[in-house]
């Protein structure tokens, strides 16, 4: 991995959520996301793939600080952006937007489809004026007319709103876009419409990408790298083709409805699926996560928390069933 | 059950004493020196210093707080300056003649609120829910000082058909007497309660009858008393809650009833109270409504419960 | 293409009303709420220029004709028990009680919204130390706490608005809270931090217009009550001295009378009557108008 390719690197960034009763005390605490690392590449694609409550969105709103983080740092351009604060951090959060999963929820009801994109601008110091000029264009960059644009979101269909939501991250020409599950509240033809004009944005403004989603297929199709998560922790990292033609970790190998193991020193897992609910990050599991659902755990996964290990050219993952003799023989 | 009482009642404590520490404040918000309104002009220094130290106004504020609760805590309301009784005897009579009052305008107003709600939901176009709407929209815009005059004026002096005024005639005082006195101020004080409860039974009735549920039970022929049956046990909960609310509220509102009646009640007491600046009745009477009202509070939540049992994991 | 562009964006197409235009059109559409706000408009009108409209003197009065029925001779609603005319006397006591019941909703609502907005947008324990303290009031029926504010603080109708206002306080600020908590989870309220927006920005851009509604019609559901409330104070001797004219201490004054004039109660009452009715008529109409549940 080049280095001066990395645009965004986040290294062991954590959140806990605790609730206290009236005395401050601690009564329950939240594990929602738990020493994960990535970087982004420029002008990529990084996916991040899980069940829902698995942590994704968290991760999303601890990188732009929406939520604080307990710990861990986000470098982008030479700054840690949990360290900063006042106008630095103003300057730079611009860069990183974010396009929001509910399109009935992510657009102010109270304002026009114009004044809503426009709001960004506004708040960085452009004339009203020139805010609205500039919605405008991006208005009619994600496909809304602009005759459409003095209309409220609440005559929209979720699919128009989203291309609002969308073109409301572009208006500050950001150089990150987070999309946290933006397609997912979309019937399926007009999910298709969305990522085509995530696509075409993305090569128009030569953006890098965080793509979140619950579904597979619209992080395969989106992703040039994949980062699966589970109950707040990264299981295995890989590039897509590698991560679809080789699931190493069991979790990756169910969800991905197991695409039989071309290793024939490991057990095959064949037919497994998914059984039983997610336990709750209330009280995770000890060592592994994934360890009260998966078919091969051992007794090593109740007791230490596996890590991520290289198994591949960038494919990492995080299971005690790849041990340093995995490793060393690959490195064969 | 009795876990969940206690935890409510635990609750409570909190609220109680803030709702005494009001209370007790409003005295101390008394412009000047309360004991120069109490006393005339022409009394000593020495009178002045007396009345100080009996009511412990050269205490300090905290500490005239829970001399003050460690009384009332015991039912010790002290005496009343000008009557010069213990408000006790005073609160005891008049507490029991204000609870007759709004029992029997919670009666009326609850009767009447449900009987024309439901008809009101069952039927929306009738003319009687046409009328029903007006009139609770009237009840809830009357002023019901004003209302208890021309109830008194048509039917108690105009009319002569009940007693204007009192809770009991000359030589009176037996069960009917008092209950021909009560008319008058019950229907008074319940008009603005009957047309608040009207509106709320009539749109949750209204709201229920159009559920799936009620139309399922419709589809498979069942009988209309049992779709009633059915309505009303999931309407009962919200209009248990806000009826609650409403007899703290006829409680409360009932200081202009009662005064406008001679009813010789906690208000009419208040009333008097306000009219020769005797601030501890002012006190004492406001706080036993108060408490009347949480201790309410607290019994709707029970009962709430006892019907709806999802309420408990709350 | 450009040409294209340019005729679509010709001023006026497509162009929605705002969410209060469309309020208005129904409200004025409203075929009881409208006529109600009209005769409001009135009776406001009216007690304002009393000094233009009738030309008795609300204080002075001709013993001798004490007493007159409605309708008699130059005296449209006859006269009170001391013979001042009582149409002059019940316009120039709209003054007051109008005001005791307005005053004490706009300024509850400003300090009540405020403080409901600090307890719902920050929470913790801003929101905590707010909200528990209001509950307190929240335990007293209306009417007996307004009672015991303005009996301690004394005759007058300053001390009634005051009064009032600290009852209408807690409950503009539990309805504002709540509303506040709902738009706060919002997603556009995230866009905005995400966008760099300062607290107060997101306040009253995203948070504020989207509130207000919620509160507005809450409010208006508490004019009536104000006024019922200050006039039944008054009502008590807790408000003006007898010569001032004044709603409810009309209705005292004649109170004496009641059992030589039964119906005498009804005159000045009944504007006191209307005004709260069509207030709630109104109240009403703009909750249907602008959709929000009361």
């Amino acid at each position: 991995m080049d280095d001066s390719n990395t645009i965004l690197e986040v290294s062991h960034i954590s959140k806990t959520f605790r609730s206290k009763n009236i005395f401050g005390r601690t009564t329950s605490e939240v594990s929602a996301v738990n020493d994960v690392s990535f970087r982004l590449q420029k002008q990529r694609t990084f996916g991040i793939v899980g069940e829902s409550g698995c942590g994704k969105s968290t991760l999303a709103r601890l990188v732009l600080r929406l939520i604080e983080a307990d710990g861990g740092r986000v470098m982008y351009q030479g700054h840690n952006l949990l360290a900063l604060g006042g106008e630095e951090l103003r300057k730079l959060r611009r860069d990183i937007q974010m396009v929001f999963q509910d399109p009935f929820s992510s657009l102010n009801p109270s304002m026009t489809l114009l004044d809503n994109v426009a709001f960004p601008l506004w708040v960085n110091g452009t004339s009203k004026q020139d805010g609205r000029i500039a919605a405008h264009r991006y208005l009619e960059a994600v496909g809304i007319p602009r005759s459409s644009a003095e209309r409220y979101p609440q005559s929209l269909s979720g699919g128009q709103r989203q291309r609002v939501a969308i073109a409301r991250a572009l208006v500050l020409e950001p150089k990150i876009v987070i999309a946290d599950e933006a397609v997912s509240a979309l019937d399926k033809s007009i999910q298709a419409q969305a990522l085509n004009l995530f696509h075409e944005l993305q090569q128009d403004f030569r953006l890098s990408m965080i793509f979140i989603s619950h579904d597979l297929h619209v992080v395969e199709l989106m992703s040039d790298t994949v980062m699966v998560m589970y109950l707040g922790m990264v299981v295995e990292v890989a590039s897509v083709e590698d991560v679809y033609a080789q699931p190493y970790h069991p979790y990756t190998q169910a969800l991905f409805k197991s695409t039989p193991s071309m290793d024939v020193t490991h057990k095959k897992l064949d037919g497994f699926k998914l059984s039983g609910e997610l336990p709750s990050p209330l009280n995770p599991p000890s060592g592994c996560r994934f360890r009260t659902r998966c078919p091969m755990a051992m007794e090593t996964c109740a007791e230490h928390m596996p890590e991520l290990i290289e198994v591949g050219d960038g494919h990492t993952v995080a299971c005690h069933l790849y041990g340093e003799a995995d490793v060393a023989r690959r490195a064969i | 059950m009795l876990n969940f009482l206690l935890r409510r009642i635990v609750y409570m404590i909190p609220t109680l004493l803030g709702v005494s520490f009001v209370v007790f404040m409003l005295i101390q918000i008394v412009p000047g020196n309360p004991v120069d309104a109490l006393l005339p002009p022409e009394a000593s220094q020495e009178a002045k210093e007396n009345m100080i130290r009996d009511l412990g106004l050269d205490r300090p504020l905290l500490l005239q707080y829970m001399n003050w609760l460690g009384k009332v805590v015991q039912g010790d309301f002290g005496q009343s300056i000008i009557k010069k009784y213990s408000i006790n005897e005073l609160m005891g009579e008049a507490l029991a003649n204000s609870m007759l009052l709004a029992l029997a305008s919670s009666l009326f107003s609850f009767f009447f609120a449900v009987l024309l709600g439901v008809y009101a939901a069952y039927r929306p176009n009738s003319w009687v829910a046409s009328l029903g709407n007006m009139l609770a929209i009237c009840g809830i815009s009357v002023p019901n000082f004003w209302g208890g005059l021309i109830l008194m004026g048509v039917f108690g002096i105009m009319l002569g058909w009940l007693p204007p005024m009192g809770m009991t005639s000359m030589g009176g005082g037996g069960f009917l007497d008092v209950l021909a006195h009560l008319v008058l101020p019950a229907v008074a004080a319940g008009m603005v309660t009957l047309g608040t409860m009207t509106r709320m039974v009539r749109s949750n009735v209204y709201e229920l009858l159009n559920q799936e549920f009620v139309l399922t039970l419709r589809a498979k022929g069942a009988r209309p008393i049992t779709i009633l049956l059915h309505v009303m046990k999931n309407a009962t909960p919200p209009i248990l809650t806000v009826a609650g609310l409403q007899f703290g509220n006829l409680l409360g509102g009932s200081v202009l009833v009662e005064t406008v009646f001679s009813w010789p009640g906690l208000g009419h007491l208040i009333y008097q109270g306000i009219t020769q600046r005797d601030y501890p009745i002012i006190q004492a009477g406001i706080l036993v409504i108060s408490i009347f009202f949480v201790v309410l509070n607290i019994i709707v939540d029970a009962l709430h419960a006892l019907i709806d049992p999802k309420v408990q994991r709350v | 293409m450009e040409a294209n562009l340019d005729a679509m964006a010709s001023p006026g197409a497509f162009k929605e009303d705002s969410p209060y235009r469309k309020a208005l059109r129904a409200f004025v559409k409203n075929k009881v709420a409208f006529p109600s706000f009209v005769f409001l408009v009135g009776i406001v009108l009216a007690t304002t220029f009393a000094g233009v409209l009738t030309p008795y003197d609300p204080y002075q009065g001709n013993i001798a004709n004490r007493l007159q029925p409605v309708g008699a001779s130059g005296h449209l609603l006859g006269t009170d028990e001391q013979g001042r005319d009582m149409l002059t006397r019940i316009l120039y006591g709209g003054r007051l009680t109008l005001l005791a019941g307005f005053v004490p909703v706009v300024v509850s609502s400003l300090i009540g919204g405020t403080l409901g907005l600090a307890a719902g947008y920050f929470g913790g324990w801003l929101n905590t130390v707010i909200m528990r303290t209001l509950d307190i009031f929240y335990a007293f029926p209306a009417v007996i706490l307004s009672l015991g504010i303005s009996a301690a603080l004394g005759q007058g109708m300053t001390n009634i608005i005051i009064a009032i206002t600290i009852v209408f306080i807690p409950p503009v600020a539990r309805v504002t809270e709540t509303a506040v908590k709902r738009i706060r989870g919002r997603e556009f309220i995230e866009a905005a931090r995400s966008s760099g927006a300062g607290h107060l920005s997101i306040i009253r851009y995203q948070v504020v217009p989207n509130v207000f509604p919620q509160v507005f019609v809450f409010a208006t559901t508490k004019i009536s009550l104000g006024i019922v409330i200050a006039a039944g104070l008054s009502f008590l001797g807790l408000g003006v001295n007898p010569p001032t004219p004044e709603w409810g201490i009309m209705l005292n004054n004649i109170k004496q009378m009641i059992f030589v004039k039964p119906v005498l109660t009804i005159v000045p009452g009944i504007f006191l009557f209307l005004t709260s009715l069509t207030i709630n008529l109104c109240s009403d109409g703009v909750s249907d108008a602008m959709q929000i549940k009361a």
